[in-house]
């Protein structure tokens, strides 16, 4: 049935569109704009706004209908130009604008709004609205980010659609009737979302606007290009905006392979980090005792040069040791591996420190985001996909509304626990059973099953993850893998992380085999000379501040960092690296597929690309990577015979969607299409001054010839040396009996230093807290707002928060406690190991 | 004022319990609460969400369609002074202009003693009585100034307290609700009036 096509008339032209289409989807294929303010093609559609009527033609004769409500039918016959339809646009137009101030002068979506461009395409130009318009105090904020200017609504639904049918939290609904109908969150409870910042650009008016961008620039000032969100690796893409050579605002594009035009308020929001320059390192800096002073690149490359040398020579390659846990660009993360393995010549080495499982597994067999959420199963393991890759939970969400089968385990319940098919704990003292569960949740549906498998809950170290994944592979031999580790796909693609197999590192130099767990633990024992830290804070990777301090005394540490952390303020060598925007390049994602990043702004003050900083310690060491522009990194890796194999820039020109790799998956190129300028208002608008938005303003002239395809390689070379995931799977002792197995899970506001630049997101980050079931809290005596003490490998103090959520799915006679938000005190009761036992004690307070 | 007393609760749960889905029970839900504070407060709804397993916004939503909930305080007797044409004709304006001077409050005010609230509304349908008015929704017309000075002394005397309850009541004498029919039995039946 899904090709069954029928053939109806546009405007007396014949046209056949598939059976089931909306009508107005349909005009759109065949080029036919009609008007339209509620419709949005990433939700269901009401017929709220009538702007879409079109006439047509039935049994009972000619008749005026919303072809954003209609599905298209055999032998329809649709006017869209005549004089009823005509007369219709300029009557709703009327109604609409008859409450509207039309302050648009003063109103940030002035130049790419919606109803200023159709109410000039479509209106009567005239208003007989002489009377008094509805008011209302104008704009209240309905959260930290959102402001909302009631005035202005035109009622579309839009807004309230997202909030409830896409993020799954109805925080603003429609209050009143008729005229006073309007957009309320209620009495106190503020529109706290990480997905608010959608709902300003979706609305079609200026109602909605988001603070940080509240009269910040006119959209006829601002340039684009399209670039890739790098807070995770799910990869969205976006459309990154500037004016005047500052960051302005990033909007989502809707790809059809990502992120259907969504972000979360985490990616939306980065750019107001990139500008707060307190927080910005902008020049190097050398540690001279306890004073630091600014110095120049060649004087700061030398003393890292110098260090990395004499540790070198005083104590071999493999003290000086590279970590990192954040996303960095394709082009640096390759430049630094090169510069490991094959000038430095360490092992020491892991630029993937969140990724706790064997990232062969994950290689073998990789699935697309698009193939995962149209699986006949799908697993989750040990994975958040609200917390971790934000974006995702909504495609989920959507993907279960429209039948997904999901089978999840999980240490801790998630937002997804209540609409997925199982939920099945994950516990130490149950593993096995764990996965005889999900297999017996499969039954024998096993074709087509998807397994996206993360590393959570730090809890659960490498071993166990990769033993659980393993596991379910070894059972479902067919299953497909989708990576769900939030930062690290750069790292694996490269082989610059011991968890990633051996065979896609390109040159024959020293492979990785020391994980940031180990790497971190050696340098605290001065294990090491010299350890760089590529973007990322030590503090995230399980060490304390006072930690940090010991760390000086016996490492020299360099710190490669676009914001000021503790780790920056205790290296010995700080080198600023170029922030999100201010550079070009290109990224992997979850799911192996390249992805542009777009330079919009100049770097600040003296900052560099991390792989050119690479480049030139490489020839200060005495040895050259051979890297003069990106398209040499470029090269260099399309040469590589490794996943990465083929790669190149000129994919980009082809499609918004980058290709997946290894190239053997490549999907069917789908027709470009024109982004709906009222799903996406603010790209379009921008993009008609004249940006090339498609092509993206992304690399320099493209890269020399002879990248030729090679879509017949598979990736079967990619074996896994079994190897780096760290310790051994022991099956645990038993627990005492007022012992509890840890868990520990992050959230999506977890303090970094990319957040604490952030003025607008700073104040999401909480405090950790003992999160229970309210049968857990009466079992341990413990309430709401309650203080505790935890006794692992550290001792911490928290706060208790009951969840009523928990109370479904945890299960009654569980073992576990869970720690929500990974802080280096949370961390310090891991103490890198897994599966702690960890008592509690109630504080009795004043 | 306040989330749902005991009593109210368990009222509360056994509506929900009607509904095969539980959202359908909002709206009965929010007459619960209005009459046990008279009004709908936030609290209510706040509560009411939770057991309907909706959010409080949209509860809110729904709520605020309605003229009927109200969701502000208003006084024990809501009074609504009908304008619409008959009524208009037959003076109703005048009746108004009285009851705000008698009430000592503005249309859409309550007294301070939180006895009266004062409303102006569309045709009642007791055209046939105007100008007519109803206090929470009991007729009453038709109506002069005279007529409208002794309805409100009555009212607060206490002379028709039988007549009129405090707003928001829904019944006064509370029957036990009939044994469920097991939907077996229905399915039955059902299948035997189809032979
Ligand atoms: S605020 Fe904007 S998106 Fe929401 S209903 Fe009003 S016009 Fe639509
Ligand atoms: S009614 Fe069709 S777009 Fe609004
Ligand atoms: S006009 Fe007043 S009751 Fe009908």
């Amino acid at each position: 049935m899904p090709d069954e096509l029928v053939s109806l008339t546009f405007d007396e032209h014949p046209f056949q569109a598939q059976k089931g289409t909306k009508l107005i989807d349909a005009l759109d294929a065949a080029g036919i704009h009609v008007p339209r303010f509620c419709y949005h093609p990433r939700m269901s559609a009401v017929g709220m706004c009538r702007m879409c009527l079109v006439e047509v033609k039935g049994p009972r004769g000619v008749s005026l209908q919303p072809s954003c409500y209609i599905d298209v039918a055999d032998g329809m016959e649709v006017f869209t130009e005549s004089a009823a339809v005509k007369k219709a646009q300029h009557g709703v137009l009327e109604f609409l604008l008859a409450n509207h101030p039309l302050d648009c002068p003063v109103c940030d979506k002035g130049g790419e709004c919606p109803l200023q461009d159709q109410a000039f395409a479509h209106g009567s130009g005239e208003t007989r609205f002489v009377e008094e318009k509805r008011h209302y105090a104008k704009p209240i904020p309905i959260s930290r980010l959102i402001k909302l200017d009631r005035e202005r609504c035109i009622q579309c639904d839009r807004c309230t659609r997202f909030a409830d049918e896409i993020a799954g939290e109805p925080l603003i609904d429609f209050a009143g009737r008729g005229g006073a109908l309007r957009i309320a969150t209620f009495s106190n409870v503020d529109f706290d979302s990480y997905f608010s910042g959608n709902v300003a650009q979706i609305c079609p008016v200026g109602a909605l606007t988001t603070t940080p961008y509240r009269f910040k620039a006119r959209p006829w000032d601002l340039v684009q290009s399209a670039s890739t969100c790098m807070e995770c690796d799910l990869g969205c893409q976006v459309s990154l905006q500037s004016s005047q050579n500052e960051l302005t605002r990033m909007l989502g594009i809707d790809s059809d392979a990502i992120n259907h035009s969504w972000l979360c308020d985490r990616g939306r929001f980065t750019t107001s980090a990139v500008n707060n320059l307190e927080l910005r390192v902008a020049r190097p800096r050398l540690r001279d005792q306890s004073r630091s002073a600014e110095v120049s690149w060649s004087k700061a490359l030398r003393a890292a040069a110098l260090s990395i040398k004499r540790t070198i020579d005083e104590r071999g390659a493999s003290a000086v040791a590279i970590v990192s846990g954040t996303s960095l660009s394709l082009e640096t993360t390759y430049a630094w591996a090169k510069l490991a393995s094959d000038v430095i010549r360490t092992n020491a080495v892991d630029g993937a420190a969140d990724l706790r499982t064997d990232a062969s597994l994950l290689l073998e067999n990789p699935a697309s985001i698009n193939q995962a959420l149209s699986a006949s199963k799908l697993v989750l393991v040990n994975v958040d996909p609200k917390n971790e890759l934000p974006v995702m939970h909504l495609r989920l969400r959507a993907a279960i509304r429209a039948g997904l089968s999901v089978i999840e385990l999980n240490t801790t319940p998630t937002e997804l626990t209540p609409i997925v098919d199982h939920a099945i704990a994950l516990e130490p003292s149950r593993l096995g059973q764990a996965v005889d569960e999900v297999i017996a949740a499969i039954g024998d549906q096993v074709d087509d099953v998807v397994i996206v498998a993360g590393s959570r809950d730090r809890g659960f170290g490498a071993a166990l993850n990769t033993r659980v994944l393993k596991d379910l592979l070894e059972r479902l031999p067919g299953a497909k893998v989708l990576n769900g580790t939030p930062h690290g796909a750069n790292a694996v693609a490269v082989g610059f992380t011991p968890n990633a197999p051996q065979v896609i590192r390109s040159s024959g130099g020293v492979t990785p085999s020391v994980s940031a767990d180990a790497i971190v633990a050696g340098a605290l024992r001065g294990d090491f000379g010299t350890l760089i830290v590529l973007d990322s804070e030590l503090t995230r990777l399980g060490m304390s501040e006072a930690d940090l301090e010991v760390l000086g005394e016996r490492v020299t540490v360099i710190a490669l960092s676009t914001f000021e952390s503790a780790t920056t303020h205790s290296a010995a060598i700080v080198l600023p690296l170029c922030a999100f925007g201010e550079e070009q390049g290109s990224t992997v994602n979850v799911e192996w597929r390249h992805l542009r990043l777009g330079r919009q702004v100049e770097p600040l003050g003296q900052a560099r690309s991390g792989w050119m900083i690479a480049a030139e310690l490489a020839s200060m060491l005495g040895d050259e990577l051979g890297f003069l522009t990106l398209a040499d990194v470029m090269r260099d890796l399309n040469q590589s015979g490794g996943l990465l194999a083929g790669l190149g820039y000129e994919y980009f020109a082809e499609s918004l969607d980058g290709p997946l790799f290894p190239l053997s998956r490549r999907e069917e190129p789908c027709a470009p299409r024109i982004l709906d300028p009222m799903a996406t208002p603010g790209i379009a608008s921008v993009d008609r001054q004249g940006a090339n938005f498609a092509a993206g303003r992304v690399v320099e002239p493209t890269v020399a010839t002879g990248f030729a395809l090679d879509p017949g390689k598979s990736p079967q070379a990619l074996v896994s040396a079994e190897r780096g995931t760290g310790d051994v799977v022991r099956d645990p002792d038993p627990l005492a009996e007022d012992e509890f197995w840890l868990s520990l899970v992050p959230r999506l506001y977890d303090v970094s230093p990319s957040l604490s630049a952030n003025p607008f997101l700073a104040a999401w980050v909480r405090d950790p807290v003992l999160k229970l079931s309210p049968l857990q809290g009466e079992q341990l005596g413990l309430m709401d707002g309650d203080r505790c003490r935890l006794i692992g490998a550290a001792t911490v103090e928290l706060g208790v928060e009951l969840t009523k959520a928990f109370d479904l799915s945890v299960r009654s006679d569980s073992r576990v406690l869970v720690v929500d938000g990974l802080t280096p005190a949370t961390l310090s009761l891991l103490e890198n190991q897994s599966w702690i036992k960890v008592r509690v004690e109630k504080i009795n307070g004043e | 004022m306040a989330r749902f007393s005991d009593d109210m609760l368990s009222r509360a749960k056994e509506l929900v319990s009607l509904y095969p889905d539980p959202r359908s029970a909002t709206i009965p839900l929010c007459h619960l609460a209005q009459e046990q504070d008279g009004y709908v407060s936030d609290e209510a709804m706040a509560h009411i969400a939770e057991l309907v397993g909706s959010s409080a916004a949209e509860v809110q939503g729904t709520a605020s369609f309605y003229d009927m909930l109200k969701l502000e305080p208003v006084g024990r007797y809501v009074i609504g002074v009908c304008t619409n044409i008959a009524c208009m004709l037959r003076g109703a304006y005048e009746v108004l202009e009285d009851a705000e001077k008698v009430l000592g409050i503005p249309v859409g005010g309550t007294t301070e003693d939180g006895l009266f609230t004062l409303e102006e509304v569309e045709c009642i349908a007791h055209c046939d009585h105007a100008p007519a008015a109803q206090v929470n929704y009991r007729y009453f017309g038709p109506l002069d100034d005279e007529s409208f000075r002794s309805l409100i002394a009555r009212l607060r005397d206490g002379e028709l307290d039988d007549e009129v309850p405090p707003h928001g009541t829904l019944i006064r004498v509370r029957r036990e609700a009939p044994p469920a029919i097991p939907m077996t039995e229905i399915d039955r039946e059902r299948a035997g009036d189809q032979e």
